[in-house]
């Protein structure tokens, strides 16, 4: 297989990233001590927890490549695939949050779900992921969807405050956020530092999805106009 | 002369009012649609007990409105659809944005020609206690932030496959902090969560209100234009 | 090079769903041009029309309408579009009301006097016409309406596309009426039709295109 010094790139800094990440939750769930009164059910925070942020990073990665679309207007719609490679990643990522907030939930909170503000909001948020997609699908290729996919995806992220400030602005089931910029952090040293790795190296992770992803709808792009100048004898 | 930005929005307006009264048929459509829910919902839950009542009216009102204005703003252009109007007007020197707000003004007075009257069915019908300003307040809110949304949606939706089908997926979820927030005020005031939470859950609202208008303001005149 | 054309298209090229339309198309219009845009059947003449209109655009090239850009106001302020088929009516609005919302989003205010007036020189003049709602209307009817609004408008540059489509007998020779007219008083038109020997003694000039 011949693989350019680009392709090689990629893959060696995927492969190191998703080490790393293994690593890291393979000491999270054999090397660092349980929870005081969770126990073992609270492993699954090193993955709840990152994957819950990389969902709303992959909202704000969709609203800055949204408004770039707007503003250039590139021919090639450049801006166009990188917010739906955000959107998809986005999506994985909610779906995610969401399956292990429930593995989660039920022995803690001895609910698999409730309509709880965070978790709605969050179940809102991947419906919106899956609303961009299939809006983009709907519509026929050229600048008009570029355009209305860009509208969607700032709309979208106008929804991401309300679901970050759920938490303060109203009294829920969920736990307060666990890492916050004003005051203390309730969780033990060797907790915080894995779970602050697994949440560096799963934003590291989403990035190269979205990076991959997007180089991947690219060559599609290019393999069906080159299929078709190839059809047309161009 | 060049006509101003008000004189656009009048024009705008005052055909649209015309457009929208030449079909009478389908807001009064709407009415009837709304109220054929509310007879479902009351055969459906049958006598409720009276200290469920005021919470599961709430919510029926305000889903009634949701589903019979997110059919009504969905056909927001169906006038200027039919025989292509829609692309004569991008053709002509007119600032969208005036277009826009045009079609919100009608969409939020013909939103409330509906949503009120039901509202009065509902008070009359089942003793919902809901004749004060307050929760006038809330729906009128409501009303304003789904018209604006609804609107802004209808038109990103024109060229899509599906339309039927895909403008409520996009219209659900960016509505319901709409009707959360709604929903959560209308409790505070019959006391079914705190008080103090009311002012909380109103600016909510009237932030969502201010968001979605502003950002179909200026989002509307780049999905208009070149294609 | 003509001095301050009324159109300018410059090395213009559109492709759309891998298919090349038009490549490097470069044409003017000065005061006075009447021309007849032909070619056959998918080559993309209605799509060079609506992208004159300003409703598309380009992937590459310029058009300029008065040295304004295609899809700005002022430049739309010049043109009058038809579609082609559909004939951009509000169907549940009369004859009327629809020439007046078209004539109060342009510079004028046209009296109902005017309009009226412009209603009958299109054979539009009857009480039926004037009262009832446009969907009634046949399809000739529709497109007499149509053409009734872009000679109200008296926009100097008009871009019409099929516009004898449904159009009988009168109906033509009265569309023949106001393209000359128009031609005479300086104005310019794009005009794209199947029947080039009707209107072939307008026609100052023909664009082809090819597949």
């Amino acid at each position: 297989m011949n693989l350019t010094k680009k392709d090689k790139k990629a893959f060696f800094l995927g492969a190191g990233v998703f080490a790393a990440l293994v690593l890291v939750w393979t000491s999270a769930a054999w090397l660092v001590p349980a929870e005081a009164f969770q126990g073992e059910v609270y492993r699954i925070l090193y993955i709840h927890v990152p994957s819950a942020s990389c969902a709303f990073l992959c909202a704000s990665l969709l609203f800055g490549f949204s408004i770039a679309s707007l503003v250039k207007k590139s021919p090639q719609a450049q801006f166009g695939l990188w917010a739906r490679a955000s959107a998809e990643i986005g999506l994985f990522f909610t779906v995610l949050t969401l399956a292990t907030g429930s593995l989660w939930g039920k022995p803690t909170w001895g609910t698999w779900w409730t309509w709880d503000a965070r978790l709605t909001t969050t179940f809102v948020l991947a419906l919106l992921y899956g609303a961009y997609l299939l809006l983009e699908s709907s519509m026929p290729a050229g600048i008009l969807r570029q355009k209305v996919c860009a509208v969607m995806g700032v709309l979208i992220f106008a929804d991401v405050p309300i679901i970050y400030k759920s938490v303060t602005w109203w009294r829920t089931l969920h736990q307060p956020p666990t890492l916050n910029f004003a005051g203390s952090v309730p969780m033990d040293g060797p907790i915080l530092r894995t779970l602050i790795f697994s949440l560096v190296l799963c934003v590291a992770s989403c990035l190269w999805f979205v990076w991959q992803r997007s180089a991947n709808l690219r060559l599609r792009l290019l393999f069906e106009d080159q299929s078709f100048r190839q059809w047309r004898g161009v | 002369m060049k006509q101003t930005f008000f004189q656009q929005l009048r024009s705008h307006f005052k055909h649209g009012l015309s457009a929208e009264l030449a079909e009478p048929q389908r807001w009064v459509g709407s009415f009837l649609f709304a109220l054929t829910i509310l007879f479902l919902f009351a055969f459906a839950l049958g006598d409720l007990e009276e200290k469920m009542k005021v919470q599961v009216l709430t919510a029926e009102f305000f889903l009634c409105s949701f589903f019979v204005l997110q059919i009504t703003h969905l056909r927001i252009f169906a006038a200027e659809e039919e025989d292509k109007a829609v692309d004569i007007i991008q053709s002509y020197p007119t600032v969208m944005s005036t277009y826009y707000i045009a079609k919100v003004l009608l969409a939020i007075l013909f939103s409330a020609l509906i949503i009120f009257p039901f509202l009065g069915l509902m008070i009359l019908l089942h003793g919902f206690p809901a004749l004060t300003g307050k929760f006038a307040l809330i729906a009128a809110l409501s009303v304003v932030s789904l018209s604006a949304l609804g609107v802004l949606l209808s038109w990103m939706t024109q060229k899509a496959f599906g339309r039927e089908l895909l403008f409520p997926l996009l219209y659900f979820p960016l509505a319901v902090p709409v009707l959360l927030s709604a929903v959560q005020a209308s409790f505070c005031l019959w006391g079914l969560a705190p008080e103090a939470m009311f002012l909380k859950w109103l600016s909510l609202l009237s932030g969502l209100c201010v968001i979605y208008f502003t950002l179909g303001f200026l989002l509307f005149d780049e999905i208009t234009g070149w294609e | 090079m003509i001095e301050n054309p009324m159109l300018k298209v410059d090395q213009l090229s559109f492709s759309f769903q891998h298919k090349q339309l038009f490549e490097s198309l470069s044409f003017e219009l000065k005061p006075g041009d009447i021309l007849h845009l032909k070619g056959p059947n998918g080559c993309g003449k209605s799509t060079l029309l609506s992208i004159l209109a300003g409703l598309r655009k380009p992937s590459s090239g310029q058009v300029r309408i008065k040295s304004s850009a295609a899809n700005s106001i002022e430049a739309r302020s010049f043109i009058e579009y038809l579609p082609p088929e559909k004939s951009g009516l509000f169907l549940k609005m009369t004859a009327r009301q629809n020439l007046s919302f078209w004539s109060s989003l342009k510079d004028r205010q046209s009296a109902t006097g005017e309009i009226d007036r412009c209603l009958r020189n299109w054979g539009l003049g009857s009480a039926f016409i004037k009262y009832f709602p446009t969907q009634r209307f046949s399809t000739g009817m529709k497109r007499r309406l149509a053409l009734a609004r872009i000679s109200l408008s008296q926009s100097p540059c008009f871009l019409l596309d099929e516009p004898l489509n449904g159009l009988d007998e009168e109906g033509v020779h009265l569309f023949k009426n106001m393209l000359e007219q128009h031609r005479n008083n300086g104005g310019s038109a794009i005009v794209v039709s199947h029947e080039s020997q009707i209107l072939k003694t307008l026609f100052t000039d023909q664009l082809t295109l090819h597949l």
